[in-house]
C-alpha cells in the first residue's frame, strides 16, 4: 500500500518541477470550461517534459478531447462548430495502428466525426425546437393578456404541467427562457418580458424567496433581459447561492447602493417588493407593456406553505405590478395537487389554467428514428451513408431510456458520445466515405471479425479460390473492390430492413397492436434474426400475430384500404415497399388467400442476414466501444459498452468489487509475481479491512473491530516485507526502527494506524459512518445488493 | 345634526352594523383629543369588519392609512409599510420634501418598534403634524411573523413617544392575544351574520350580469339575481357559514353555467324554477366547494380527476423503486426474511382468544406507512426486479440448435447477480422520485448518513396501478402469506 502511494507520487514529482505548475485549476484549460471556475476540485497536470515531443502531443490532444467532451455534454445546444473556440490544433484524435496512421488520416477522420455528428445534431435541434413550439405561444398569450381589467380580480397563475423527469423539464423551461429571450428582442414587439427564474433551492422560506425574487427582478430591470436569469444546469451551480444561505437578518437591506442606479434601494429590505412597485409607478417608460414572469421550475419540490404565503403576497401586487406566476409542476392531475397543496383562502384569490407539455418519450422515439431509421439514398459523393446502431448499442440505448432515465438531454449525449468513440478508437471509421484504401487499410480489414466470418462461410462453401484471392498480402484491390460493394450491399439492406420496420409498424398502428413495439425495437428484432437465437422466435411469433390480428380484425376492409393507401402513398423506390404494392394491388380485400400472402410476404425476414454477420459491419455501424473480452451476457439489462460506462459509471459495483479482489486495480498477476513473489499473498490494507468489514454486523464496536482487524493480519508476511524495507537505506527512519516481532508495542501502534486510517477511508467512500457516540461505528450498505 | 344625518345614511349603506358603526363613531373621530389611542376590532372573518371600518372612516375628514399586514412577511416590513403609509397618506397640506432626503432623516432603517416610535416621534414634530391620523392594521393577527410582541407595542405608543394625534384600529379575527389582553382597549366585537342577513346583503347587489343588454339593469334580471342568491345561501350556508367572500365566490363561479339556458334563449328569465331545475347537478358538483377544478388555458375544458399520481411515465426502474419502496414501508421488517427470500422461516402464528385488536390484525394498507432504510428497500428491490422483471424472465424458445439447458444455466446465474443498485442510475432515481414526492425522507437528517430514513409516499391505490402495469402482484406479498 505505502509503496504504491510512493511510486504514484515520484511519477508527479520527476515530471513536474514544481508543485504550483503541476496543479492548475481546471479553467486553465480552455475557455469552454470557464462556467466551472467556482468548482472545488482540480486537475492534476503533470507537467511533461520537452524531449518527449509525441507524449506532449498526445497528452494535449487528450486534455482538447475532455474538454471538448465535457464542454459540449453540459450544454450541448451550443456546442455546434462555429462556436467552438478555434484551437491551433483542432484535430483532437490520435494517431492509430500504433502510431503509423498519417495526419491526413487522422483530419480526415475528425471530419467525418464533425461532419456525421453535425448533420445529426441539427436534426434533434430542428426536432426539438418544433416540439414546444405550441405551447410556447400559449403560455405567451396568457402572460400578454391584460388580467387586471377582469372584474374580480384574482390572481392567474399558469400551472405548467411537466413530465416526471426533472431534466427534460429544465430543458423545457430553458427553451421558454430562449423563446421569450428572441421574442424581447424583436424589434414590433409591443411587450417587454422580464424572465425570473426560481427553484426549489430558493424556497426555502419566504423571506429568502422574495429576497431572491426582488434580486433577480433588480437584476432584470438594470440589464434587460440578460442571460444572468437563464436556468442554470445542474451542475453549472455558481456558489453564490450558498453564500446567501449564510446572510443574517441584521444584513437585510440592499448593500450596494450603486449596483443598480435605476431603482432607489436606499433602506430598503432585500425582500421588499415595494422598491419594484415604486420603480413601475415612477420609472418606467411606458412604450412597450412590461410583464414579469416568474417561474418556479420544481414547485413540487417547495414547501407548499412557502408557495401560499408566495402568492399571498404576490396578490396583493396583482393590480399594481403586472406579475404572471407559471408554476412548473410533475403532477398528472393539477386539481389533485390544488387540492392537497394550497390553502382555500388562496384557491378563491387565484385563477389557474393548465399548459401541458409534450410527452417526452414519444420524443425519444422520435429522435431515434429520424437519426438512424430513415431511408438512405444511392451512393453519392456527397451524401455518404448513415450510420447505423449495431444490436447492442441499440438495446443498451433503448433499455436505458425506457428503463431508467428518459432523459432526452441523456439520449442525445449517449448518441454523441457513440459517434466519437466509433471515430475516436477505429482508424476504419474512415473507410464509410473515403476509397483510398492502403496497405494498412486492407489489413486491418482482414482482421476484422465480420471478415473471419466471411471467410469461414467461404470454406464451407468450398471456394478455396476466392479465399485465396481475399488473403494474399498483395491483393490489396480485391478488398478494396469487396468493400465498395458491401458499401452498395449495405443500403439495400439497410433500406430493405427500414421497409419491412415501416410495413409492421403501419399493421401495429391499424389493428392497435398491444404492447406496440417501436421503431427501434422492430429494428433490432430484423437485424438480430439469425444471431441471437431467442430472437429469431420471438420476431416469427411476432409477425405471425400481428398478421393473425390483421387479417382476422372487424374492420380488416377498412384496414385493408388504408394500408393500400399507406403504400401508394408512400414515397419510395424501396423493393420491399414495391413488392407488397404490387401484391397488394393484385389481390383484393375479400381474397382468402391474403394471409398467406402476407406471411409469404414476411418470410424473408426469417431468413435474413443479421447486421452481426454483415460484412464489415463494423465500419457501417456504432458499436458503443469494447470494455471488455467476455462473452455477452444474456440478458439485455446487462449489456455493457463504453459509452453506457462512461456515462452511467457502475459506480457502486467497482468499488465493492475492487475492494474485495484487488487485482483488476492493483496486484495483476502479470507483473507482480515477478516483482516480488513473496509478497504475492499480501493484499492492500484497505481489501483486508473490508473483508473484515463485510463479516460484520451492522453496528460494530471499534474495539472489536479493529482486534478482528488486527487478527486478520498475517504478521509474518508483514514482518517479511518490513524486513525489505529495512534493508533499503532510502526508506523512512520510523520504519527502520520498528520491531514488530518481539516488541508487541510496535505492531500494535503499526496496525492501530492503519485501521483508523483505513476507517477513514471506507467513511470517506461511504461504506461506514462512526455513531454520535463515537464508541461504534455504522455499515452504511448492505452487501450483496 | 349633519354628522348624524350622515351616519344614518352609512347605516343605510353597510347593513346590519348599526351598533358597530355607533360604536366607532363613539371612539373615533375627527378630533384627536378625543378619539381612542387604539381600537381593537374583532370578529370572525368575512363578517364585514374592513368594509365597515373603512366605510366609516370615509365619512370623516382624517387623514387614513390602510396597512394588509397579512403581506407583510416580517415585522420590520409591517413597520417600514406603516411609516412611509403615514407619511405619504398625510393629508394636511404639508408639503413632501424630497424622498430620499426624507428617507435619510427619518426612519432610514427602521428595525424595530423602538426605531419606529423614535422615527414617528422625530417625524411628527419636526413637520409639526397634529391632525388627527388614523393607522388601520387590516388583518394584524396575519402577518407571517407573530405580531404579539409588536401588539403590546403598538397599545403602548402613546407612553413611548410624544405623538398624540395617531389612533390605531386593529382588525383582527382570532384571539386577542396574552401579551395584551389585560390592556384596557376598547374592543368592537363584529357578530357573525345570520342566514337571513347573508341573503339580504347578497341580493342588494346584482354581482353578475347577464351580458345581454335587454336582461341586464332590468327588474327582470334583478329578480332573477335574487333568487338565484337565495338558492345559492339555501344550498352553502350550512358550509360557508357568515363567510361572504366564499359565498360570492360561489356565486360568481357557478353564474355562467346556470344562465346557459337564458341567454340560449332556451328559457324565459322569469322562469327561474324551470332554470334551476334544468342546473340542479351544477351544485351538486364537489368543485364547487374545493374549488380546485383547473381549466385547460387553450381549450378552457375542465380537468379531468384522475385517481393516481403522477407514475404514469416514469422509467420501468421508478416504478420497480416506488413499489419496492411502498412494500418497504407497509410489510413489518420481521417478516422480509419470510416474504423476500426462498427461506422457509414456518411461523406458527398464536392463536390470540381475548377481543383485543392488536397492530398485526389490521391490514397493514390502512396504517401509516412506517420508515425503511434505504438498504433495505434495495434488497426488496433486487428481489422482486429479479423476479418479475420481463427482461429478465423471457422464456427461450426451444431451439434445437443450442443447448437449452445450459442457456438456462447461464441466465439463472446471470438473474442470481443482477442488481439494479451497482451503477449510479438508480440514485439518481431515487433522487428524481424524492424530489417529485412520491418518495419522502425523515426531516432533518443528512442525506448520505446510514440513518437517514425513507418513507413511501404513495397510496394503495396508485401502486396497484403501478403493480399492474409493470405485471406485478403486489398482494402476495403484502398479505399474510402463510
Amino acid at each position: 500500500m505505502s509503496k504504491r502511494r510512493r511510486t504514484n507520487k515520484d511519477d508527479y514529482e520527476n515530471d513536474s518541477a514544481s508543485d504550483s505548475e503541476s496543479v492548475t485549476p481546471q479553467n486553465g484549460h480552455s475557455n469552454t470550461l470557464s462556467d466551472n471556475n467556482q468548482k472545488s476540485f482540480y486537475y492534476i497536470k503533470p507537467k511533461v517534459s520537452q524531449k518527449k515531443s509525441s507524449q506532449v502531443d498526445l497528452s494535449s490532444k487528450f486534455t482538447t478531447l475532455l474538454s471538448c467532451l465535457m464542454g459540449s455534454n453540459t450544454n450541448y445546444q451550443d456546442s455546434n462548430s462555429s462556436k467552438r473556440p478555434k484551437r491551433a490544433d483542432s484535430n483532437m484524435f490520435i494517431n492509430l495502428f500504433n502510431g503509423k496512421e498519417s495526419n491526413e488520416q487522422v483530419n480526415r477522420r475528425f471530419e467525418l466525426y464533425q461532419h456525421y455528428w453535425n448533420s445529426q445534431h441539427k436534426k434533434v435541434d430542428d426536432i426539438l425546437n418544433n416540439t414546444n413550439k405550441q405551447l410556447f405561444l400559449q403560455l405567451q398569450n396568457f402572460i400578454n393578456r391584460d388580467h387586471q381589467s377582469s372584474r374580480f380580480n384574482k390572481l392567474p397563475l399558469g400551472f405548467l404541467q411537466l413530465s416526471s423527469n426533472t431534466a427534460n423539464n429544465l430543458r423545457i423551461l430553458q427553451e421558454f427562457n430562449k423563446f421569450l429571450t428572441l421574442e424581447n428582442q424583436k424589434s414590433d414587439t409591443e411587450f417587454d418580458y422580464k424572465i425570473i427564474n426560481m427553484s426549489s433551492k430558493h424556497c426555502y422560506h419566504i423571506k429568502a424567496t422574495l429576497r431572491e425574487l426582488v434580486k433577480q427582478m433588480l437584476n432584470a430591470i438594470e440589464n434587460g433581459n440578460s442571460n444572468t436569469n437563464m436556468p442554470q444546469r445542474v451542475g453549472d451551480d455558481n456558489d453564490d447561492d450558498e453564500e446567501e444561505e449564510v446572510i443574517d437578518d441584521d444584513n437585510d437591506e440592499v448593500e450596494d447602493d450603486n449596483q443598480y442606479q435605476s431603482i432607489n434601494t436606499k433602506g430598503k429590505l432585500q425582500y421588499d417588493l415595494d422598491m419594484i412597485e415604486e420603480w413601475y409607478n415612477d420609472k418606467y417608460n411606458q412604450k412597450k407593456s412590461l410583464r414579469f414572469i416568474i417561474v418556479l421550475q420544481d414547485t413540487n419540490s417547495i414547501s407548499n406553505h412557502v408557495i401560499n404565503q408566495l402568492i399571498k403576497i404576490l396578490y396583493g401586487y396583482r393590480s399594481t405590478l403586472p406579475l404572471k406566476l407559471i408554476l412548473g409542476l410533475s403532477a398528472n392531475n393539477i386539481s389533485n395537487w390544488i387540492n392537497n397543496n394550497f390553502n382555500n383562502e388562496i384557491r378563491i384569490l387565484t385563477n389557474g389554467f393548465k399548459f401541458k407539455c409534450n410527452d417526452n418519450r414519444t420524443l425519444g422515439y422520435l429522435i431515434l428514428e429520424s437519426l438512424f431509421l430513415t431511408d438512405m439514398d444511392d451512393e453519392n459523393s456527397d451524401q455518404p451513408l448513415n450510420l447505423l446502431l449495431n444490436f447492442k448499442t441499440s438495446t443498451i440505448l433503448l433499455s436505458r431510456f425506457e428503463n431508467s432515465n428518459n432523459s432526452i438531454d441523456s439520449l442525445i449525449a449517449e448518441i454523441k458520445l457513440c459517434y466519437m468513440i466509433h471515430f475516436y478508437n477505429s482508424p476504419l471509421s474512415a473507410l464509410i466515405k473515403y476509397d483510398n484504401v492502403s496497405a494498412e487499410y486492407t489489413n486491418g480489414l482482414k482482421k476484422l471479425p465480420s471478415f473471419k466470418k466471411y471467410i469461414e462461410r467461404k470454406i464451407y462453401e468450398h471456394k478455396v479460390d476466392d479465399i485465396e484471392e481475399l488473403l494474399q498480402d498483395d491483393n490489396d484491390d480485391r478488398i478494396k473492390q469487396l468493400l465498395i460493394e458491401k458499401r452498395k450491399d449495405f443500403i439495400n439492406y439497410i433500406n430493405t430492413v427500414i421497409g419491412y420496420i415501416k410495413i409492421l409498424d403501419k399493421l401495429q398502428t391499424l389493428v392497435n397492436f398491444e404492447p406496440r413495439k417501436e421503431h427501434l425495437e422492430l429494428y433490432k428484432l430484423i437485424i438480430s434474426n439469425s444471431a441471437i437465437p431467442s430472437s429469431s422466435a420471438t420476431t416469427s411469433v411476432f409477425i405471425s400475430e400481428l398478421v393473425g390480428q390483421f387479417v382476422d380484425s372487424d374492420n380488416f376492409e377498412s384496414n385493408f384500404a388504408a394500408l393500400r393507401s399507406f403504400l401508394i402513398s408512400y414515397d419510395s423506390e424501396t423493393p420491399v415497399i414495391l413488392k407488397l404494392r404490387s401484391l397488394i394491388s393484385g389481390s383484393s380485400a375479400k381474397d382468402s388467400g391474403f394471409k398467406k400472402l402476407l406471411t409469404n410476404f414476411f418470410q424473408p425476414i426469417s431468413t435474413m442476414e443479421s447486421l452481426q454477420d454483415f460484412l464489415f459491419n463494423e465500419i457501417f455501424t456504432m458499436n458503443g466501444g469494447i470494455v471488455s473480452q467476455s462473452s455477452q451476457p444474456i440478458n439485455e439489462e446487462s449489456y455493457e459498452n463504453l459509452m453506457i460506462n462512461l456515462i452511467r459509471p457502475n459506480l457502486r459495483s467497482s468499488i465493492e468489487l475492487g475492494l474485495d479482489n484487488c487485482s483488476t486495480y492493483l496486484k495483476n498477476p502479470f507483473f507482480y509475481k515477478q516483482l516480488n513473489e513473496k509478497l504475492s499473498n499480501l493484499n492492500p490494507i484497505i481489501t483486508q479491512l473490508f473483508r473484515v468489514y463485510k463479516e460484520a454486523p451492522t453496528t460494530i464496536n471499534v474495539f472489536d473491530f479493529y482486534m478482528a482487524f488486527k487478527q486478520s493480519l498475517n504478521k509474518n508476511e508483514i514482518k517479511v516485507l518490513i524486513e525489505s524495507f529495512i534493508k533499503d537505506e532510502s526508506s523512512d527512519k520510523y520504519i527502520q526502527t520498528l520491531d514488530i516481532e518481539n516488541n508487541e508495542d510496535d505492531w500494535n501502534k503499526l496496525t492501530f494506524a492503519w485501521f483508523v486510517q483505513n476507517c477513514q477511508e471506507l467513511v470517506m467512500m461511504g461504506l461506514l459512518k462512526e455513531k454520535p457516540k463515537g464508541d461504534h461505528l455504522e455499515k452504511v450498505i448492505w452487501k450483496g445488493i | 345634526m349633519a354628522r348624524d344625518s350622515v351616519i344614518d345614511q352609512l347605516k343605510e349603506e353597510v347593513k346590519y352594523r348599526s351598533n358597530e358603526i355607533d360604536l366607532l363613531s363613539a371612539f373615533i373621530s375627527e378630533d384627536a383629543l378625543i378619539s381612542t389611542p387604539s381600537l381593537i376590532v374583532h370578529g370572525y372573518k368575512a363578517v364585514g369588519k374592513t368594509y365597515t371600518v373603512q366605510k366609516y372612516l370615509q365619512t370623516l375628514d382624517v387623514s387614513t392609512s390602510v396597512i394588509r399586514c397579512d403581506e407583510c412577511i416580517t415585522n420590520r416590513v409591517l413597520l417600514q409599510r406603516c411609516f412611509n403609509r403615514i407619511k405619504a397618506d398625510r393629508q394636511d397640506g404639508y408639503k413632501k420634501e424630497d424622498g430620499i432626503h426624507d428617507k435619510l432623516k427619518f426612519g432610514k432603517s427602521i428595525e424595530s418598534f423602538y426605531n419606529f416610535a423614535n422615527a414617528l416621534e422625530n417625524y411628527f414634530e419636526s413637520t409639526s403634524y397634529t391632525k388627527n391620523h388614523i393607522l388601520v392594521l387590516d388583518r394584524f393577527d396575519q402577518c407571517m411573523e407573530s405580531t404579539n410582541e409588536l401588539f403590546a407595542g403598538f397599545l403602548k405608543l402613546r407612553e413611548i413617544c410624544q405623538v398624540k394625534n395617531l389612533t390605531i384600529i386593529f382588525i383582527v379575527s382570532t384571539d386577542i392575544p396574552k401579551e395584551v389582553i389585560t390592556a384596557v382597549t376598547p374592543t368592537i366585537y363584529f357578530k357573525s351574520y345570520t342566514e337571513e342577513q347573508v341573503t339580504d346583503i347578497l341580493q342588494i347587489n346584482q354581482l353578475c350580469l347577464f351580458g345581454i343588454e335587454e336582461l341586464d339593469n332590468t327588474q327582470a334580471g334583478y329578480e332573477f339575481w335574487k333568487q338565484y342568491s337565495k338558492i345559492v345561501v339555501d344550498l352553502f350556508f350550512s358550509y360557508t357559514g357568515s363567510d361572504l367572500s366564499l359565498l360570492i365566490d360561489i356565486c360568481v363561479k357557478l353564474w355562467t353555467k346556470f344562465i346557459e339556458p337564458v341567454v340560449s334563449g332556451k328559457y324565459q328569465v322569469h322562469e327561474f324554477v324551470k332554470v334551476y331545475r334544468e342546473n340542479a347537478d351544477i351544485f351538486t358538483n364537489e368543485n364547487v366547494i374545493n374549488n380546485s377544478s383547473i381549466r385547460e388555458y387553450a381549450t378552457l375544458e375542465e380537468e379531468k380527476p384522475v385517481s393516481n399520481e403522477n407514475v404514469e411515465d416514469l422509467p420501468t426502474h421508478s416504478k420497480f423503486i416506488l413499489i419496492a419502496s411502498y412494500l418497504a414501508s407497509f410489510v413489518d421488517q420481521k417478516d422480509d426474511l419470510h416474504k423476500f427470500s426462498k427461506v422457509k422461516a414456518v411461523k406458527y402464528k398464536k392463536r390470540v382468544f381475548s377481543n383485543k385488536v392488536t397492530k398485526n390484525d389490521i391490514d397493514t394498507r390502512l396504517l401509516n406507512p412506517g420508515f425503511f432504510d434505504l438498504e433495505r428497500m434495495f434488497a426488496i428491490l433486487s428481489v422482486i426486479y429479479r423476479n418479475t422483471a420481463p427482461s429478465l424472465n423471457q422464456h427461450t424458445e426451444i431451439n434445437l440448435a443450442n443447448d437449452v439447458a445450459q442457456i438456462e444455466e447461464k441466465k439463472d446465474t446471470e438473474r442470481a447477480k443482477f442488481t439494479l443498485s451497482r451503477n449510479t442510475d438508480l440514485y439518481s432515481q431515487v433522487a428524481t422520485l424524492f424530489s417529485l414526492g412520491l418518495i419522502s425522507k425523515s426531516a432533518a437528517s443528512d442525506i448520505l448518513g446510514a440513518r437517514v430514513r425513507w418513507k413511501c409516499n404513495i397510496n394503495w391505490l396508485t401502486v396497484e396501478t403501478l403493480a399492474k402495469e409493470v405485471d406485478f402482484s403486489i398482494v402476495d406479498y403484502l398479505g399474510d402469506g402463510l
